[in-house]
């Protein structure tokens, strides 16, 4: 008698990678159940969170964090114990952490994924860029992205870089009267200005109206204009996948033949619940998805789950420019300087961006306004004088993979579910130290290129949450967790979608990449279910 | 630019109905003797702030603030705080009346300005009003001090409100950030470029489905 299954594929996870891939393969005619620890939200109620909330940087704050399914800025759900407070903004509810990010959509460069081989450090990946081309173009069509064809993303000032095999699906956005000013300014001095691709449509597209600039892309779009993760959920429903909410994956059960023969979940009301499937792909999160694997112990014949954490650490700078350049018009970033994006520095020191942020410069300056003692009258000059002066650069940095940076399942805590809670252990690298200083040099040029003032260059390194490297893609089982198609090495049917897998973390978000890879495995597991 | 502008101290006419019944007697005010501690302490747990405390900060922020439960919450979590936060803003408020001040202003120009308790005062209820929270942000972490006073009120917004946006609304639709605001002067030198290099005019903008 033939063996019957719940689903075809199960999916942990309904991120915006998770969801992708759920969407594909239920298009594709499969069964597929997803799993979501979190619930259901709809925009309305996050953007009210939003503006009721006493805690308007901490983007986690609209979102609900509950005893079974936590946000990262839990202390005591996610314990440090490296020299670096290790802590992302991860969200669990139905849509994932794209509910707030800032949208940007990079390609990574060939160069990006051949590291070792062109600058003789870190790892290279074990696909090309030319195998992930036409995944990247239906991951932006998926997400609407909107970009400029023909610029040299590589920051060189070259040809049109990386490679495209067709134009952006939507045109860029208006350029902010704030980039033409620092751009008309700085780019004299040498430095290459390059727009961000980015998922806030410029137009109606797939059911989204076009940006209008609510300048509050995190914690929350309030319109829908910018991608979330909630619409590949929504579109997978739709397409015939079962979602279930508080549905925490606690156990990977291994079958005959090294495969997965079941996904086991608990809910908040306590009832574990046992599922089957041909396949499973993890979607849950560069952090929860190596703990699941940790705990479940599966796909783990490497010791490198959970290892090779990457974040693209990174610092700030904020100074006033000499003449109004009215930052927070538009969307929250809009693209940066790209000069040390690539070349051969990366022998020696990590690839830098330096983004340039567009908030609404109002909370920081009058908090630093009132700080400094200005009260009365001179407070609203000077709030409209320095935020409409206001510059903002939030650089990030290249990170190698190190074994000892890892996430680990906490050895003692456990949460509401009694699931083992994380620990992280992070230190900045070396190679990225070596950069800051040539960072630092850029950012006193930028503010002498603008005649400006200094206000501060951050101390130390902040999170940049870009989660990489905890279940690293290789082609030898032996210091890798999965296969270039993203399929672990120790087990044929588990797949893991999650930026977890990037082996070599270039300095641009990696969450289009994320997508990409999902739905070239959702194209792979479609064709052997 | 059309700012809302400094405020006179605001007479007590303005106080609310539910200010009298704390027991706040206007002949003092009148006085200029500013408010007693007691009737500042009076029913503390009812949670509806004093005159006292609305007549200061609408003194200190310059505002005619109106927004009662946003006046209530600001005065319930200050004094969550600090339990001296009434003394404080007694002490305040006796002192801009007995030296006669009309506005910050004046505030700003007079000795009073150089006392750091009294000024430290003033900076709260200012930092409540403006940023539109109490408290002391801690970066990720789930627990602080913090207490949402209000958003869209927050006086932070007013000084360019003509120009950016209270961030979660909207104004003047997709790419209006392509100009500067109305009355920006044309920066000397080097001139802007409002096309992307290497942008093409044609839009390829296929509707998704």
């Amino acid at each position: 008698m033939a063996e019957t299954y719940d689903a075809d594929v199960i999916v942990v996870g309904s991120g915006a990678l998770g969801s992708n891939a759920a969407y594909e393969l239920a298009k594709a005619g499969k069964s597929v159940i997803i799993l979501e620890a979190g619930l259901r939200i709809p925009r309305w109620k996050i953007v009210q969170n939003t503006r009721n909330s006493s805690r308007r940087s901490d983007f986690n704050a609209p979102y609900p964090d509950l005893p079974w399914a936590h946000t990262s800025y839990d202390n005591d759900y996610l314990e440090n114990t490296g020299s670096f407070n290790f802590r992302p903004g991860m969200l669990k509810l139905v849509g994932g952490t794209t509910w707030h990010w800032a949208a940007a959509a990079w390609r990574y460069l060939p160069t990006d994924m051949k590291l070792k081989s062109t600058y003789g450090v870190g790892r290279d990946w074990p696909i090309s860029y030319d195998d992930l081309e036409p995944f990247y173009q239906r991951a932006e069509e998926a997400l609407g992205v909107v970009g400029v064809d023909a610029q040299d993303q590589s920051g060189q000032n070259g040809p049109a870089s990386p490679p495209r095999s067709k134009p952006y699906p939507l045109p860029a956005e208006g350029k902010t009267y704030m980039f033409q000013r620092l751009e008309a300014r700085l780019s004299p001095l040498g430095f290459h200005f390059v727009h961000e691709p980015n998922a806030r449509v410029t137009k109606p597209y797939d059911g989204r109206p076009a940006c209008a600039g609510n300048n509050n892309c995190m914690p929350a779009c309030p319109i829908g204009a910018m991608y979330s993760g909630i619409f590949h959920a929504d579109h997978a429903e739709k397409a015939g996948a079962k979602l279930l909410t508080d549905a925490t994956a606690y156990k990977l059960e291994k079958g005959e033949g090294g495969k997965i023969a079941a996904v086991h979940y608990r809910t908040s009301k306590g009832e574990d619940v046992r599922l089957t499937s041909r396949y499973v792909i993890v979607a849950a999160h560069g952090l929860e998805t190596p703990k699941l694997l940790l705990i479940s112990d599966v796909a783990n014949s490497s010791d490198q789950v959970g290892r090779n954490l990457m974040d693209h650490s990174g610092i700030g700078m904020q100074f006033l420019a000499d003449e109004p350049v009215w930052p927070g018009r538009g969307a929250v970033q809009q693209g940066g300087i790209f000069n040390r994006r690539d070349g051969e520095h990366r022998r020696d020191y990590a690839a830098v961006k330096h983004s340039i942020a567009n908030n609404v410069a109002n909370p920081a300056v009058a908090a630093r306004l009132i700080k400094q003692g200005v009260l009365g009258p001179e407070l609203d000059r000077r709030i409209r004088e320095d935020a409409s002066h206001w510059v903002d650069f939030s650089t990030t940095f290249e990170m190698l993979p190190h074994a000892t940076n890892r996430v680990q399942a906490h050895s003692t805590k456990r949460d509401a579910l009694g699931i083992p809670t994380l620990t992280v252990h992070y230190d900045v690298d070396d190679y990225v130290k070596a950069a800051r200083p040539i960072a630092e040099a850029d950012f006193h040029t930028f503010v002498k290129g603008m005649n400006g003032t200094l206000v501060e260059i951050s101390e130390g390194f902040q999170n940049r949450d870009h989660l990489m490297g905890t279940v690293i893609m290789g082609s030898d089982p032996k210091d890798s967790v999965v296969d270039g198609d993203c399929r672990t090495h120790d087990h044929p049917n588990l797949f893991l979608a999650t930026t977890g897998v990037i082996p070599a973390s270039g300095v641009i978000n990696p969450t289009l990449t994320g997508v990409a890879l999902a739905i070239r495995m959702a194209d792979i597991i479609a064709k052997e279910v | 630019m059309q700012l809302t502008g400094v405020r006179h101290w605001r007479p007590l006419a303005s106080l609310k109905r539910r200010d009298l019944l704390l027991g706040i007697g206007t002949t003092a005010f009148l006085a200029g003797s500013g408010i007693g501690v007691e009737a500042l302490l009076a029913d503390p747990g009812s949670g509806a702030p004093p005159a006292a405390f609305l007549e200061t900060s609408r003194f200190v922020t310059g505002s005619a603030l109106s927004d009662e439960a946003a006046i209530a919450r600001a005065w319930s979590q200050l004094v969550a705080l600090d339990a001296g936060f009434p003394q404080a803003v007694g002490r305040l408020n006796a002192a801009v009346h007995g030296a006669g001040l009309r506005n910050m202003a004046e505030y700003m120009a007079s000795p009073l300005a150089k006392d750091a308790d009294l000024f430290k005062t003033a900076t709260t209820i200012v930092s409540a009003f403006y940023l539109g929270y109490t408290g002391t942000f801690v970066d990720h972490s789930v627990k602080d001090d913090t207490g949402f006073v209000t958003f869209a009120g927050a006086l932070m917004w007013r000084p360019t409100i003509d120009a950016t946006v209270i961030p979660t609304y909207s104004r003047g639709g997709t790419d209006f950030w392509i100009d500067p605001p109305e009355g920006t002067p044309t920066p000397k030198g080097a001139a802007s470029v409002s096309q992307w290099q290497g942008s093409t005019p044609a839009s390829h903008s296929p509707q998704k489905a």
